[in-house]
């Protein structure tokens, strides 16, 4: 019974941090059109501030002394720090909020620097520019200990150590799902907006849309802030859920996932993401339970990367649009609907 | 001083990379988009040519054809079968492109499901292996075969492709196609036929290069994704659209790359050589930033 | 008496390879007043267009607007001082729908702030006044009943006329229009022949048209500039213009 717990708890975490990400991507890529192959990045700037902030700001709210090297101790002054936490709730919230701000800030501004190249670039060197940053990136963290604990990783401290127990787990579902709801209306109330509308705009035909007075340089910088901040959130909360920030963890491969999921649900719309995320977790889930009941000559997660590659070649192949296709949303529809005639009536709908 | 060997090993490196950047820029010559799955080729290329040499028994430098066989084929399988499809159903640019990132996560799968495989049946080393290398004397110096073979091979493959682009029907037919495909199909020529033809060549020469990896480095099925940082800053800062410029570009990153990497690791510097994918990035980056057309458009005027 | 111009080109330059699209061209746009560029294929107009509209850097000369200097201004710059183009291959925004089409064109600048948007709903009483407008220009051009229509769904002449109505919802105070009435039937384009001409004397608008339907246009323009092979070869009144007999020649030449 516990197992099956642990399971949902799992799952529901992990949907609403995939969750974030696939809707900064689909804000990014689905609405202005830059796919942003350094998503990988953004999410480990969150997740890395967490790893470097959290046990050092943690140990010293509770006045605990450091000794000896971050590399070798992080995990041991984690384990302090979660047990002052959980007597101190409101220190443990502190430490919460002040790791998220600075990671979403680090996150915005990581964004604009990369719009700079994505304001210049064809789509492709900037996806090489952006992959190889993000790789940069993890190999900094993995080679300098004093930043995450390089090979070893990084303790990161229970911020929800106070609850009691058998709820912390369900704290952190809600945690992940409320902030995952946040980023879902954000995204979907720019979409259906007029702001939404210029980003389509712009994606659709750049040099009309600038010619209608759209200052292109400029929602790129924004959206990229606003795209990255939402993936360094998502790092944030997953960096705490997990307990540890290893920066191998941060690899190009959680880039493709999360294109995956937002071409599978279907870019351009949003409800896409909700989808697309469910879905991708479903496979990748049941992939993980015939681990245990399938032998095979091979490791069964190769099998997997081949699986969702041949899944995403097949849907752009065969269902570009995704699971639910992108349609023209209007702001106020409710305002304008047609009569019998097809001709338009400019009241309310029944 | 820089020690010889360090200089030898920047030439063979950068004969790999030439031949990687030349081949990658034949693919987007014809596909208009950059193929992230173009240094799986490589990989794919050099498990071919050891899977024969350690079942078949072949010598090591035998098997250097099969890599250029395992390599076209592998090259034609993912043109015909996925960007030419694509293609012609209306993908666009971004979209042929996470296509390629697709096919790259893929192959590396099938790469490493193949690796498992084969140490599953044959109890070979599958992953981190290594080729051995003879040391030719040449008038009284040991030199690795490598270095000859290597730099031999870029030149015989060079001169190739430039009598079979410069010389042959074909040539004409393939400059003819990349140039301007609907004139070219008003023509009768056979760009399809064309393309695929390009493909092959341009995985052959992925899989000649991938062949010289073990010889250097231990081999994994991920190497293929570690190489791609290179071998775009070699074909950008080559300014895509050339082939010479490619093959200079490759000597530029490679040598930049691998004296760079050994200078800021001495004293007293001492930088952790992990740290090496910052020089082809940071070639890149200057590149893009202020010779967006490559080194190419300084001797020729963008063809 | 004539005004002052309200858009100055003085020499213009522009080199494709080794083609002179624009061999030092000057014209002047008067306010209020449609003025015409003729010529025949090649001579240089689309360029001229695309250099005053800021699509194209030139290689030489200014363009001048009320005075001001904006030969280098991203298009937006020349928006936001009330110059709007149209394009002579439609470029409509194709998943968007006709009227966010025209929405998008708008003034109103509701679409600059996300935050703006995700924090209050003032914006939401304005688009209703924006999607109102948009319906009368709609109208106007009788595309109204497409209101609903994927931009991508519409045919060569409705795309035209789609065009014409983000221009005319942009509330410019110059429009660059590039063979508006090119593929429209020939009813609806003496409409909206009439329509500028009505712009024109009622709100002042100023245009500056290339369009190659010259029985159609130019018994509503006020002022023709011909060019050919990237120079003006002749101004004035129509009537001058096409009398002139080195505009028959380049014609006939061509």
């Amino acid at each position: 019974m516990i197992n099956l717990f642990l399971l949902l708890v799992d799952i529901g975490t992990m949907y609403g941090v995939f969750l974030i990400l696939s809707a900064s991507m689909e804000l990014e890529y689905g609405e202005l059109g830059i796919p942003n192959f350094g998503k990988v990045m953004f999410f480990a700037a969150g997740a890395f501030a967490v790893g470097a902030l959290a046990v050092r700001l943690g140990t010293w709210l509770a006045g605990i002394q450091w000794q000896g090297e971050f590399k070798t101790k992080s995990i041991l002054y984690s384990t302090a720090v979660s047990n002052y936490f959980a007597t101190h709730p409101l220190q443990a919230l502190l430490v919460f909020a002040v790791t998220l701000v600075v990671a979403a800030v680090f996150g915005a501004i990581l964004g604009i620097v990369a719009s700079y190249p994505a304001i210049r670039l064809r789509e492709d060197y900037l996806a090489i520019t952006l992959i190889a940053a993000g790789e940069l990136f993890r190999i900094f963290g993995r080679n300098y200990d004093p930043f995450i604990g390089g090979t070893m990783g990084v303790g990161v401290p229970d911020i929800l150590a106070w609850m009691p127990p058998g709820t912390k787990e369900a704290g952190y579902i809600a945690l992940s799902l409320s902030f995952a709801a946040a980023s879902w209306l954000i995204l979907y109330r720019l979409s259906t907006s007029p702001f939404g509308r210029a980003l389509r705009a712009i994606r659709d035909e750049e040099l009309a849309a600038a010619t209608l007075g759209k200052d292109i340089v400029k929602y790129r910088m924004k959206v990229l802030a606003l795209g990255s901040a939402m993936a360094a959130v998502a790092g944030v909360i997953y960096a705490y859920y997990m307990g540890s920030v290893l920066a191998d963890d941060f690899n190009p491969l959680k880039t493709f996932l999360v294109v995956l999921m937002v071409v599978l649900g279907g870019s351009g719309n949003p409800y896409g993401t909700l989808v697309g995320v469910a879905v991708y977790i479903f496979l990748d889930r049941t992939l993980a339970l015939l681990k245990h009941y399938i032998i095979l000559p091979f490791d069964i997660n190769y099998a997997a990367m081949l699986f969702f590659g041949v899944i995403l070649l097949l849907v752009l192949m065969y269902r570009p649009e995704g699971i639910i296709p992108e349609r023209p949303l209007l702001t106020i529809r409710a305002k304008f609907c047609r009569t019998k005639e097809g001709k338009l009536e400019k009241r309310l709908c029944k | 001083m820089i020690d010889p060997n360090i200089l030898l090993d920047a030439l063979v490196y950068s004969n790999m990379l030439a031949l990687l950047s030349l081949s990658l820029t034949l693919t987007i010559m014809t596909l208009k988009v950059a193929n992230f799955a173009h240094g799986d080729l490589a990989i794919i290329g050099v498990y071919g040519a050891y899977t024969f040499i350690v079942i078949a028994g072949l010598a090591t430098y035998l098997t250097m054809p099969l890599a250029f066989l395992f390599g076209g084929i592998y090259a034609v399988l993912c043109y015909l079968l996925i960007y030419s499809p694509l293609r012609r159903r209306g993908a666009n640019f971004v979209m042929l492109m996470i296509a390629s990132m697709a096919i790259d996560i893929a192959t590396r799968a099938l790469l490493q499901i193949y690796a498992d495989l084969l140490k599953f049946n044959f109890k070979v080393y599958s992953r981190a292996f290594i080729f051995n290398d003879f040391t030719a004397n040449i008038l009284g110096v040991q030199v690795r075969g490598l270095v000859l073979v290597s730099s031999l091979s870029v030149i015989a493959l060079l001169a190739l492709l430039y009598i079979l682009l410069m010389k042959t029907k074909f040539g004409v037919a393939m400059r003819a196609a990349i140039e301007n495909p609907a004139l070219a199909e008003v023509l009768g020529i056979n760009v399809e036929k064309v393309y695929a033809t390009s493909w092959f060549l341009a995985g052959g020469f992925a899989g000649i290069a991938g062949f010289f990896l073990p010889f250097r480095i231990p081999t994994s099925p991920d190497l293929g994704f570690i190489i791609l940082l290179p071998i775009f800053a070699a074909s950008i800062l080559g300014g895509i659209n050339s082939l010479s410029g490619a093959v200079v570009g490759g000597y530029i990153v490679g040598f930049s790359e691998i004296l760079g990497t050994y200078l800021l690791s001495q004293p007293p510097i001492n930088l952790s050589t992990a740290y090496r994918p910052a020089i082809p990035f940071t070639i890149l980056i200057i590149t893009l930033l202020l010779l967006p057309q490559g080194i190419a458009s300084l001797w020729s005027r963008g063809d | 008496m004539v005004d002052d111009p309200l858009l100055r080109t003085v020499d213009l330059e522009k080199h494709f390879g080794g083609v002179k699209a624009l061999d030092g061209v000057s014209i002047e746009v008067e306010p209020a007043k449609v003025t015409m560029l003729i010529g025949p294929n090649g001579s240089g107009k689309t360029t001229l267009i695309n250099v005053v509209g800021g699509a194209l850097r030139p290689d030489g000369g200014k363009v001048l607007y009320r005075d001001e200097d904006i030969t280098y201004l991203p298009p937006h710059e020349r928006y936001r001082r009330g110059i709007v183009r149209t394009f002579q291959v439609p470029k409509p925004f194709r998943s968007l729908s006709v009227l966010e089409n025209l929405l998008v064109a708008s003034r109103a600048g509701l679409d600059t702030s996300a935050a703006k948007i995700l924090l209050s709903t003032d914006w939401a009483k304005k688009e209703e006044e924006l999607i109102e407008k948009a319906f009368r220009i709609l109208e106007l051009l009788n595309i109204d009943h497409l209101w609903d229509t994927r931009a991508d769904q519409l045919s060569g002449g409705q795309m035209k006329l789609l065009e014409m109505g983000r221009a005319l919802m942009s509330e410019p105070s110059l429009l660059l229009l590039d063979e508006p009435v090119a593929g429209v039937n020939p009813t609806l384009a003496h409409d909206i022949m009439s329509h500028i001409v009505k712009l024109r004397d009622e709100i002042g608008l100023t245009f500056l048209i290339v369009e190659h339907r010259l029985d159609i246009t130019l018994q509503y323009v006020d002022r023709v500039y011909a060019m050919h092979q990237g120079r003006v070869i002749s101004h004035g009144t129509p009537e001058e213009v096409m009398s002139d007999p080195k505009v028959v020649e380049a014609y006939l030449g061509d």
